[in-house]
């Protein structure tokens, strides 16, 4: 088979190009391989007669192409939605103005108030048990809630369990109270604690007037009837003389 | 390289000339077929058909020039090829063996001894190489195109594509040899 002279000039300069030392048989099967390259043109196939006619005409290619792919947004619609948010944007500023305008102060300053308010965390609350008091500034005490409690009568009765207000409750006293307030105890405890109690007026502290017991009748304890003594008779014969010695209880309750 | 690809001819096909696309299509069509016919496709002229319809579909795109009008044939045929190879490993084509149709011969004893390298023999030999061997010197031989277009085609570096082309005709080379030796042998 008979080769291009130029096809064998090509197969040597591409193997001269990779340092291949050139053989008749290499050269000729390049040049063979090249001239796989070199048939006729295949027939064309009546679509690609078609793509061709379709892209020689560029206002069928683009009528084409428009009619076969189908927006998922038309252009109409793209320019409505455009539409729609300028006019969105235009009445939000507008509002935004007029509330600028018509408010009091300086808007601006109020707004970045009140998110600097929002924003910032609240101061945190003193717990009042856990702070020490200052003895040189003692704690404000608030004001008991004072009620009015009618005199205790002349003619309460005095006796040895009577003490007076303020201290212990005498001998056979089992109960002595301590003089209250009306006043909520939640408020008075930390106060009591503080010793400051004692600053207050006598005003709102009502006297309780110790209670005298009277005496019960106290009887001497009855003997509990046994079940031995209950029965009378003992039909088996197991009753125990007295005076029989008991067998000493083993240690191995088992046995 | 003798073509006659030329900036002006590409832009007459932009513009729509249908003498143009004929033209383009009587110079790229022989060597996209060469070169998928060298790289071993079930049915290359079906292919170089659907290379066609892409390409003159997205003519306008195409800039470069008339260089890359044929980088971005070659790229679709390879990539067309892949694509096929790909199908092809996926699904393997089932036939049923009919021997009223079997028209295949083998060769004569004669053409043996003689040790005929026809073209046939040639591609067989291209397809005995490794995938990219065989695209690089399908594309630099088939295809007629210079280094640095093969690799943009290939996606590799000129550097890779030189060495590949070394390596596949030193291959090439020790292939011939083998066979002539067996040959003589026989």
């Amino acid at each position: 088979m008979v080769h291009d002279p130029s096809s064998r000039a090509t197969a040597r300069n591409l193997l001269a190009e990779s340092d291949v030392v050139a053989s008749e048989e290499l050269t000729v099967a390049l040049a063979e391989l090249r001239g796989v390259g070199q048939r006729p043109a295949p027939p064309i196939s009546p679509a690609l007669a078609e793509a061709m006619r379709q892209a020689a005409v560029p206002g069928d290619r683009s009528s084409e192409s428009d009619g076969n792919v189908v927006p998922l947004r038309s252009r109409k619609a793209k320019r409505r939605g455009a539409a729609v948010s300028g006019v969105v944007v235009l009445a939000m500023a507008a509002g935004m103005g007029g509330v600028a305008a018509l408010g009091p102060g300086n808007a601006v300053e109020t707004a970045i108030e009140s998110v600097i308010r929002w924003v910032a965390p609240p101061e945190p609350a003193e717990p009042a048990s856990d702070k020490q008091p200052d003895p040189a500034h003692p704690a404000p005490v608030p004001a008991p809630d004072v009620t009015p409690v009618p005199q205790a009568p002349a003619s309460a009765p005095e006796g040895p369990g009577a003490a007076e207000p303020g201290t212990r409750g005498g001998e056979g006293s089992p109960t002595a109270p301590e003089p209250t307030t009306s006043a909520e105890p939640e408020n008075h405890a930390p106060a009591d604690r503080k010793g400051t109690s004692r600053d207050l007026p006598e005003v709102g502290r009502r006297v309780v007037p110790p209670v005298e017991l009277p005496e019960l009748p106290v009887e001497a304890p009855r003997p509990v009837p046994t079940p031995r003594s209950v029965l009378p008779v003992d039909p088996l014969g197991l009753t125990v003389p007295e005076g029989t010695p008991k067998p000493a209880p083993s240690a191995d309750p088992s046995r | 390289m003798s073509s006659t690809l030329t900036d002006d001819l590409l832009g007459a096909a932009q513009a729509g000339d249908t003498e143009a696309l004929n033209r383009i299509y009587t110079e790229l069509s022989p060597r996209i077929l060469g070169y998928l016919t060298a790289r071993g496709s079930e049915d290359p002229e079906a292919l170089t058909q659907d290379v066609f319809l892409a390409l003159f579909s997205r003519l306008p795109s195409i800039t470069g020039g008339e260089q890359g009008l044929r980088t971005f044939a070659f790229s679709m045929a390879h990539a067309r090829h892949v694509d096929e190879t790909r199908r092809r490993t996926r699904r393997p084509a089932l036939f049923s063996y009919d021997p009223s149709v079997d028209h295949r011969t083998t060769a004569s004893a004669e053409s043996s001894a003689l040790g005929n390298l026809t073209a046939e023999g040639a591609l067989g030999h291209l397809r005995s190489l490794n995938s990219d061997q065989s695209d690089v010197l399908a594309l630099r031989i088939v295809a007629d195109l210079p280094l640095d277009e093969v690799a943009r085609v290939l996606g590799k570096s000129t550097g890779a594509v030189k060495q590949l082309q070394r390596r596949g005709l030193h291959k090439l080379k020790q292939l011939l040899v083998d066979k002539d030796s067996s040959n003589h042998g026989a």
